[in-house]
């Protein structure tokens, strides 16, 4: 039994399950509001129907997608405001000053302007997804190229490494539990971003994410249907962070006893 | 005799808020090649920031170390240092791609060669079998050793060693201090060791140089021809440790 309980994905279920089953006794007995709680036979229906006539999938894709694109460009950013800061004085207090001014500032806070900019199109919900990932990640990496120990540049230096060496093999697996730390809080909002910024929005070009997916289900009514979205990106987060970042944890920074 | 390093007017003072700081004055020394040096000193007495100028590391503020006659400026593979600090591996490789990562840097040869370069290191300190280990799976003298192979594999002119045995118990310290005599003279290279343990110091070096702090330079240098293996237990052993303690006692005070 202790063993049993030891596997991560049981331990996952059993707390599932249990939820699922408050949630069906709720529904059967009537204690809420069957519009607010309905069965989860009927999320179900809505779930599977949603997925086969290709509308739950579709915005699903299209939201990852977005997602995808915008970590990248945020981390690509976030690397490169903080190597300006670490290469140079001008670049330090450049990172400094414009990530003071932008990490506090939340996205849907500039979605007026981002509009009159850049319309509403994927462009615009791709512009909030970088802003809500590149100032926690930059943050990060730059607490990351902080705390490596002066030993591991001297070591670098002994042996001869160039100035763009140092900063590949050993900057960044030397920063990479901080890296990590940085990629997962940019995954998380990014979401955020996403959805509300599609609840907004609505459909970019004519197809929607799952922001617009649970927004129009809203609008009928239909909260089977938002269960069914929610759940959709609840899934998807449980599976990166258990199947994903788990998984490169366990073999970089755990296996190099690096983590923290 | 062939000379090696040879030091030449070194001075350094470091900036410790208004006032600066002297720490090495006019330093002079020669050290021959194959030589075994400990440089001993208290706490504060520049024995450090000697090596680490030898290193590269540090600039002096006037005068300058030659090897072999050639003027040296900055770091390179040719002197290379062993620090005390346990994490001076990189966590993210193995003990071996510790040993490789800098020959590769190097271009010491092809990855085949490379390989069998640090299993000769490995089996030269003892660490045969612990190639695919990550450091921190080690024991802080098997680390210790793991620098040594490291940096012996470079084949550099010469090996400079930060109290690389300063945070080990003593039974370890002893035991890596014979392993080190013996890949010593198994080498030839020329070794430079800083240490605050006269006795260390006493089993390890040819000549001991001794630093001190109110003289910032070298008080005197004794010269230690006991034969090797050296025990603490033998009276001529405790001849020259008195030797040395005088001259730190006399400088000190």
């Amino acid at each position: 039994m202790n063993k049993l309980w030891e596997n991560q994905w049981l331990k996952r279920l059993f707390w599932i399950a249990l939820f699922g089953i408050i949630w069906q006794l709720i529904a059967c007995f009537e204690l809420a509001n069957p519009a607010l709680v309905p069965p989860l036979s009927q999320i179900w229906i809505s779930l599977n129907q949603s997925w086969q006539n290709g509308e739950l999938w579709q915005a699903t894709i299209l939201s990852l997608k977005l997602i995808l694109g915008g970590l990248l460009l945020g981390t690509l950013s976030a690397l490169i405001l903080a190597g300006l800061s670490m290469i140079s004085k001008v670049g330090q207090s450049f990172t400094d000053t414009v990530t003071a001014i932008a990490h506090p500032l939340p996205g849907i806070a500039l979605l007026p302007v981002i509009i009159l900019w850049l319309g509403t199109g994927t462009t615009a919900i791709l512009f909030i997804i970088v802003h809500s990932v590149v100032w926690p990640m930059a943050l990060n990496l730059l607490a990351g190229f902080r705390s490596i120990p002066a030993i591991y540049r001297e070591v670098g230096r002994n042996i001869g490494l160039k100035p763009l060496q140092n900063t590949g093999l050993i900057m960044i697996p030397a920063s990479f539990p901080f890296l990590l730390a940085g990629l997962k809080i940019g995954w998380a909002r990014s979401w955020r971003a996403l959805i509300s910024a599609e609840m907004i929005f609505g459909a970019a070009g004519g197809e929607g994410g799952l922001g617009w997916f649970i927004f129009k289900k809203r609008v009928f009514m239909d909260t089977p249907g938002i269960y069914a979205g929610i759940i959709v990106i609840v899934v998807i987060g449980i599976l990166v962070e258990d199947g994903f970042f788990r998984q490169v944890e366990r073999l970089t920074v755990k296996k190099w006893g690096m983590s923290n | 005799m062939a000379c090696s390093l040879e030091f030449k007017g070194i001075s350094k003072s470091f900036c410790n808020g208004a006032a600066p700081n002297l720490v090495l004055d006019q330093l002079q020394l020669e050290i021959a090649k194959g030589e075994f040096i400990c440089l001993l000193g208290s706490s504060g007495s520049g024995k450090s920031t000697l090596l680490r100028i030898i290193a590269g590391l540090e600039t002096p503020d006037s005068g300058g170390v030659s090897l072999n006659g050639e003027l040296l400026t900055g770091p390179d593979a040719k002197r290379v240092m062993v620090f005390q600090d346990f994490n001076q591996l990189f966590p993210w490789q193995t003990v071996k791609d510790n040993i490789i990562f800098p020959l590769r840097i190097q271009k010491r040869g092809s990855k085949r060669e490379l390989r069998e370069i640090a299993d000769r290191y490995l089996a030269m300190v003892k660490l045969e079998g612990y190639g695919g280990y990550y450091p921190h799976q080690l024991s802080g003298g098997m680390k210790q050793k793991a620098a040594i192979a490291r940096a012996l594999a470079l084949q550099p002119e010469a090996l400079l060693m930060d109290e690389p045995f300063g945070s080990l118990d003593a039974q370890t310290r002893q035991t890596l201090q014979q392993m080190l005599l013996k890949v010593w003279e198994e080498t030839g290279v020329t070794i430079v060791f800083v240490t605050h343990d006269i006795q260390e110091a006493v089993i390890l070096a040819d000549r001991i140089p001794v630093l001190t702090k109110n003289k910032h330079s070298i008080a005197g240098i004794v010269v230690n021809s006991l034969p090797r293996p050296r025990l603490p237990g033998i009276p001529e052993f405790s001849g020259v440790w008195r030797q040395v303690y005088q001259l730190l006692d006399s400088a000190e005070s």
